[in-house]
């Protein structure tokens, strides 16, 4: 499906509009910003990634060839940038094992009397901790609101039937590694839950 | 595992997350205000080369690498080459000729001069991102990509 809206607001905000402008950037700020996280850069670095993919789009917007594919065009340029800046560090993961998805890292216990906020805080941890394609992936879907499949698939160049499955292997796989099930633990009285990060 | 399974898993990270780590407000006052840097006159000139893309150039050239990047409008070319450790940066336009630069920063800009062999330089980049615009008489006004250098 092609994204008519936001095709007509990049041709009103190349004109100027700055209504335009803004409903672009409500609609993509928080997806240019998953990019940047799901590929492990701090919170600093996710800004100037940001900031850089915006403007770039500012000085494109009366260039850009296919005005319905700005969320494309935003998650490649983000995608790009956010590479640029790891390899600048020199970490970049660009592989996912499950050594490197699940770290070596002792397990984390939790009791099944946590408060649910505590738990939230262990989930959070363990994604956190994660790194790779299938956490970029995953932390593109997990934006709000998140990506269409047309978009990710122009974008990461993977046709569109495949996105869907991959994404729910990516999230098996992520459900693996965290093991455990925090929004259910409230179901399964006094059993012991542990949300823990496996050796490999 | 079930379907409903991961469906359940999911909806738990997305509500985890979107209560930790959705855009700051910071940046996206910030990606708003950044129509205003579009250039009305100028003709864009795309970055089209980074060595920064090139996987394992840097690496193993411990803290001592430069940068080199191209940026190409149909007529003039900007060739920078920038200093990992001092973040010193030359420039050269091709064809080269005398342009005044205008070296593009959040936080003000800074001015410089190509001379007739089209040569400047910058004695620091600013960190965060920035874009040249030039002005080279009889062929326009150009504005690059900005960059993070």
């Amino acid at each position: 499906m092609r994204d008519l809206e936001a095709a007509s607001w990049v041709r009103r905000a190349a004109l100027g509009d700055e209504e335009a402008w803004e409903a672009l950037v409500d609609r993509f700020a928080d997806l240019v910003w998953s990019v940047a996280r799901g590929h492990g850069l701090g919170s600093a670095d996710a800004a100037d990634v940001s900031q850089t993919t915006w403007l770039r789009l500012a000085e494109h917007l009366r260039t850009i060839r296919e005005p319905e594919r700005v969320g494309a065009w935003l998650i490649t340029t983000s995608r790009r940038e956010s590479l640029r800046t790891l390899r600048r560090v020199r970490h970049h993961v660009l592989v996912d094992s499950c050594a490197e998805w699940c770290g070596n890292g002792p397990a984390i216990d939790v009791d099944a009397d946590l408060l649910a906020g505590e738990r939230d805080a262990e989930l959070w941890k363990a994604f956190e901790g994660l790194s790779g394609p299938c956490k970029a992936l995953l932390r593109m879907f997990l934006a709000d609101p998140p990506p269409s499949y047309a978009d990710v698939s122009v974008a990461i160049d993977m046709p569109m039937g495949s996105i869907g499955p991959t994404r729910m292997r990516c999230i098996e796989r992520l459900r693996g590694c965290v093991v455990g099930e925090p929004d259910q633990v409230e179901a399964e009285e006094r059993t012991p839950v542990t949300l823990r990060r496996r050796a490999s | 595992m079930t379907d409903t399974e991961l469906d359940v898993f999911f909806t738990a990270l997305q509500r985890v997350v979107r209560e930790r780590d959705t855009v700051p407000a910071g940046v996206v006052s910030a990606a708003k205000a950044s129509l205003a840097w579009r250039s009305i006159d100028e003709e864009l000139a795309a970055l089209v080369y980074d060595s920064a893309d090139e996987p394992g150039l840097l690496a193993g050239v411990r803290g001592g690498s430069s940068r080199q990047l191209t940026f190409s409008s149909e007529d003039l070319t900007i060739e920078l080459e920038v200093d990992g450790p001092s973040r010193g940066l030359v420039g050269q336009l091709v064809p080269p000729q005398p342009a005044a630069i205008e070296v593009r920063h959040l936080d003000g800009s800074a001015f410089v001069s190509a001379d007739d062999l089209g040569r400047f330089d910058l004695a620091q980049v600013p960190h965060g991102p920035v874009s040249f615009r030039c002005e080279a008489g009889a062929r326009g006004r150009i504005a690059t990509d900005w960059v993070r250098l």
